[in-house]
């Protein structure tokens, strides 16, 4: 019996694990960039925009989209409860770093990961 | 040769055929009247380099990856640039890479539908050296194109995990740039 119990537990484990992990949305972080007060062009701004490495461990940043420059995306790989402050630290950065830049608006609603937003795919996420 | 004479080849000499974009083969085939159909040789895959190196002025970022074992995907155009970085130290090494692949869309962004020989639809990997040196940081940068025309195109970026021993292990970084468009 308390082997059965113990194959039982062990069977469901993998599956604990595999919900204990976020999904990319819980782990994605975005901004509306207004451009209307820069006068520089938007590609010289995005190529601006560097995230230094050591920072991008610090925060457990996986990656970012720029797109076209609409908008931008932040998505970690861990600890995706704090991925505000986490995505606050990288604006920071910039805004030390770089001119002329936009206007960053918070995306209240849920982001969908995909090509329209950002799309990382690992082994951190449960989707 | 002939658009039909081409699938016939590519369907026997591949053997076995993969497809772009969903489905089983059969649905795959059924489509390549209207969808692509690509029947270069067994070595030729779906992107290759162009240059080694580019002008960051004529390119404009798109995207960065810094988790190994994750991929990022983008829609770009038929060219892309990579920037490869590292903090390893106190000299680069020249163990960082990735593995790039290419798919094909339509106007909308949506795959098509495309009939290759397996080996076309492998990622081709890239490496490079990089990391710090005494006079600064050193990136591997490569510009790769994909090797067949479409409307739109989807990049896929896989970095594996990079070797320890190498310290590129340590906060390695890939930035993704497309070709710069001017306003």
């Amino acid at each position: 019996m308390k082997a059965a119990i113990l194959l039982t537990f062990a069977a469901l484990l993998p599956a604990c694990t595999a919900l204990a992990k976020p999904t990319r949305a819980e782990c994605i972080v975005g901004y509306r960039l207004d451009w209307r007060s820069v006068k520089a062009e938007r590609a010289d701004v995005l190529n601006q925009m560097e995230i230094p490495n050591d920072l991008a461990r610090r925060v457990a940043l996986a990656g970012a989209s720029f797109g076209t420059g609409e908008a931008v995306f932040l998505q970690f790989s861990q600890g995706c409860d704090t991925k505000s402050a986490k995505a606050a630290e990288i604006l920071g950065y910039w805004k030390a770093k770089t001119r002329q830049l936009p206007e960053f608006v918070p995306i209240t609603d849920v982001i969908r990961p995909g090509l329209q937003t950002i799309e990382v795919q690992g082994p951190h996420w449960r989707d | 040769m002939g658009g039909a004479a081409q699938f016939a080849v590519t369907t026997v000499v591949g053997g076995t055929v993969s497809v772009i974009g969903g489905g089983k083969f059969a649905n795959g085939a059924a489509q390549a009247g209207f969808g692509y159909l690509f029947s270069q040789l067994a070595h030729e895959r779906n992107n290759r380099l162009v240059a080694r190196g580019f002008d960051r002025s004529q390119w404009q970022r798109v995207g960065l990856l810094t988790d190994a074992q994750s991929e990022a995907g983008f829609i770009g155009d038929q060219q892309m640039a990579l920037s490869m970085s590292s903090v390893a130290g106190p000299l680069p090494t020249n163990q960082f890479y990735v593995e790039v692949s290419v798919r094909p869309l339509d106007a909308s962004g949506n795959p098509i539908a495309s009939v290759a020989s397996p080996e076309w639809f492998k990622r081709v990997p890239y490496a490079g050296m990089s990391g710090i040196s005494p006079l600064g940081t050193v990136t591997a940068d490569f510009v790769i194109e994909a090797t067949f025309s479409a409307p739109r195109y989807e990049w896929l970026v896989w970095m594996p995990p990079q070797p320890a021993r190498h310290d590129n292990a340590a906060s390695p970084q890939v930035e993704l740039f497309k070709p710069r468009e001017r306003r």
